[in-house]
C-alpha cells in the first residue's frame, strides 16, 4: 500500500479554479478528514483521488486498483433490492456477509427492500454498506453520514472506522464532530483565489 | 358503467366499426368495390383450407422475421459501437438519413435489380427497421446515468455485469417502443416488396393476384392475416423480450 500524494494539483472547470496547487499526503493506513466550505474543492479533491477527474496541473499518486467510494450522491440502482446493489459489486457476496454488514448500519432488514423505497438515510447506509462490503484498499468517502440521525452517525461512524482498520482513509464533511469520530484533526480546506 | 370497462370498450367500438363497414358494403350493393365482413369471414374460412395457405403465410412471415431479427442483431451492434466510438453514428448518419428519406418504393424497385424475389423482403423489412431500431437503442444508451456509470468504473464492474446490470435495464422502455415500431413497419414495407417484386408464393403475390383478377374479398383477407401475423410476431418478440430480460438482468 502506497501513501496517497496530491502534489501541487489543480483543477479548473471552465473558467472556475476549484483547485489551485493542492498538497496532501495521506500516509499508507491512517485517515484524513478533509473540511471546508462549499465549494472550496472537497468533493473535486476526491474525484481526483478516485481517479474520475484528471488534473489540469501536478499529479495524483499512491491510488491503488481497489477503491471503495461512498458518493455525494448515493449512485444506487433504484429499481434493485439493497441485496442486489450490494451483490454488484461483489458476485461471491452472500447473504450472512450483507446481513453482518447492514446489521452494523441498523439496516439488515431491507435487505430485500428496493432502494426506491428507502428513506434518504437508509440509501447512504446502503452506499456506505456497498464501500465496506467491496473492501477496497483506500476509502473516499464524500459526506458519509449526510441525513443521518445523532444516533445512526455514531453506529455508522463505528462501522466506517472498522472497516476501514488498517486501511488508507480520505473522507470529506461538513460536519465539525465528523473528525472526532476518527480521532484525526481536520484538514482544513479553502477556496482558491479568483 | 358497463362502458367503463376498456376491453368493453375495444369491442363495441370494433362492432360499431363492423356495422359501419356492413352497412357501407349493403349500401354500395357490388362485392367488387366493396366486400361485407360477412363474404370475407366466409372466404378467409376457404382460404385457410387451401393447400398453399399455411406455406404462403409461412414464407412471408420467415422472410419478413428473418429481416426484423437481422435489423435487431445488427442494430444492437451499431448502437453499442457508436456508446463507445462515437465517429460511428457520424459514419452510419448518411446512411440512417437516407433511408429515412427516399421512399420504399425506390428502394424495393432498386434493390429489386440486385435480388431474388425470396430475399427482397428480408433486405427490405431489415432495411426499414434498422433505423427506428438503430434510434431507439442509441437514445436509450445515451440515457444511461453516467453517476452510474462513474460507480461501475470506481468498483471495478466486468462489461457484462454493466450491460446487464446497468445498461439493459435502462434499455428496456426504448427496446419495446423500437421493437413495436419496427415491427409493424418491417410487415408493411415487406408486404410491399413483396407486391412490387410480385414474388410468387408470398402473401404480397396474393395480394398483387386479388389485384389482377379483381379479387376484392381475397384482398382483404390477405390483408386481415397480414395485420394478424404482425400482430402475433410482435406478441412473441415482446414475450422473448421479457423472458430474455428476466433471465439476463435476474439476481
Amino acid at each position: 500500500m502506497k501513501d496517497l500524494i496530491f502534489d501541487l494539483v489543480t483543477k479548473r472547470y471552465g473558467e472556475k479554479t476549484a483547485l489551485r496547487d493542492f498538497c496532501l499526503t495521506v500516509p499508507a493506513g491512517t485517515r484524513a478528514v478533509l473540511m471546508g466550505r462549499s465549494g472550496c474543492g472537497k468533493t473535486t479533491a476526491l474525484l481526483l483521488a478516485a481517479g474520475l477527474l484528471e488534473p489540469d496541473g501536478g499529479r495524483v499518486t499512491g491510488r491503488p486498483e481497489r477503491l471503495s467510494v461512498v458518493f455525494q450522491e448515493d449512485r444506487l440502482c433504484e429499481d434493485f433490492t439493497v441485496w442486489r446493489n450490494l451483490r454488484l459489486v461483489r458476485p461471491d457476496l452472500s447473504r450472512e456477509e450483507a446481513r453482518e454488514h447492514l446489521a452494523a448500519l441498523s439496516l439488515e432488514q431491507s435487505l430485500d427492500t428496493p432502494v426506491r423505497e428507502l428513506s434518504g438515510g437508509m440509501k447512504r447506509r446502503a452506499a456506505l454498506a456497498r464501500a465496506g462490503i467491496y473492501g477496497g484498499e483506500l476509502f473516499l468517502l464524500d459526506e458519509p453520514f449526510k441525513g443521518l440521525d445523532a444516533s445512526t452517525r455514531a453506529a455508522a461512524a463505528a462501522y466506517v472506522r472498522g472497516q476501514t482498520e488498517g486501511k488508507t482513509l480520505l473522507l470529506v464533511t461538513h460536519d465539525p464532530d465528523d473528525p472526532a469520530y476518527f480521532g484525526v484533526a481536520p484538514v482544513l480546506m479553502s477556496a482558491p483565489e479568483a | 358503467m358497463f362502458l367503463r370497462n376498456k376491453t368493453v370498450q375495444n369491442l363495441a367500438a370494433a362492432a360499431l366499426a363492423l356495422l359501419v363497414w356492413a352497412g357501407a358494403a349493403a349500401a354500395v350493393g357490388n362485392s367488387l368495390l366493396l366486400v361485407s365482413p360477412w363474404q370475407v369471414a366466409v372466404r378467409l374460412c376457404s382460404l385457410v383450407r387451401e393447400p398453399d395457405f399455411w406455406t404462403t403465410v409461412l414464407f412471408s412471415f420467415s422472410r419478413i422475421a428473418l429481416g426484423f431479427l437481422l435489423a435487431f442483431a445488427l442494430s444492437a451492434a451499431a448502437s453499442a459501437a457508436t456508446a463507445r466510438f462515437p465517429v460511428v453514428e457520424v459514419l452510419l448518419r448518411p446512411w440512417v438519413a437516407a433511408v429515412k428519406a427516399v421512399p420504399v418504393a425506390s428502394f424495393i424497385i432498386l434493390s429489386f435489380l440486385w435480388l431474388t424475389g425470396k430475399q427482397l423482403a428480408v433486405f427490405i423489412s431489415f432495411l426499414m427497421a434498422f433505423p427506428i431500431l438503430y434510434a431507439n437503442l442509441l437514445e436509450g444508451l445515451r440515457g444511461t446515468d453516467p453517476a452510474l456509470l462513474q460507480m461501475a468504473a470506481v468498483y471495478r464492474l466486468s462489461w457484462g455485469r454493466r450491460v446487464r446490470f446497468l445498461y439493459l435495464p435502462q434499455l428496456r422502455p426504448y427496446l419495446i417502443s423500437g421493437c413495436s415500431t419496427a415491427l409493424g413497419l418491417a410487415w408493411k414495407a415487406g408486404v410491399a416488396a413483396e407486391v412490387i417484386g410480385v414474388v410468387s408464393g408470398s402473401i404480397g403475390g396474393k395480394l398483387y393476384e386479388s389485384k389482377i383478377y379483381f379479387l376484392t374479398a381475397d384482398l382483404f383477407c390477405w390483408t386481415l392475416v397480414i395485420v394478424l401475423a404482425s400482430m402475433l410476431f410482435e406478441k412473441l418478440v415482446l414475450l422473448l423480450l421479457k423472458f430474455g430480460y428476466g433471465r439476463l438482468t435476474a439476481r
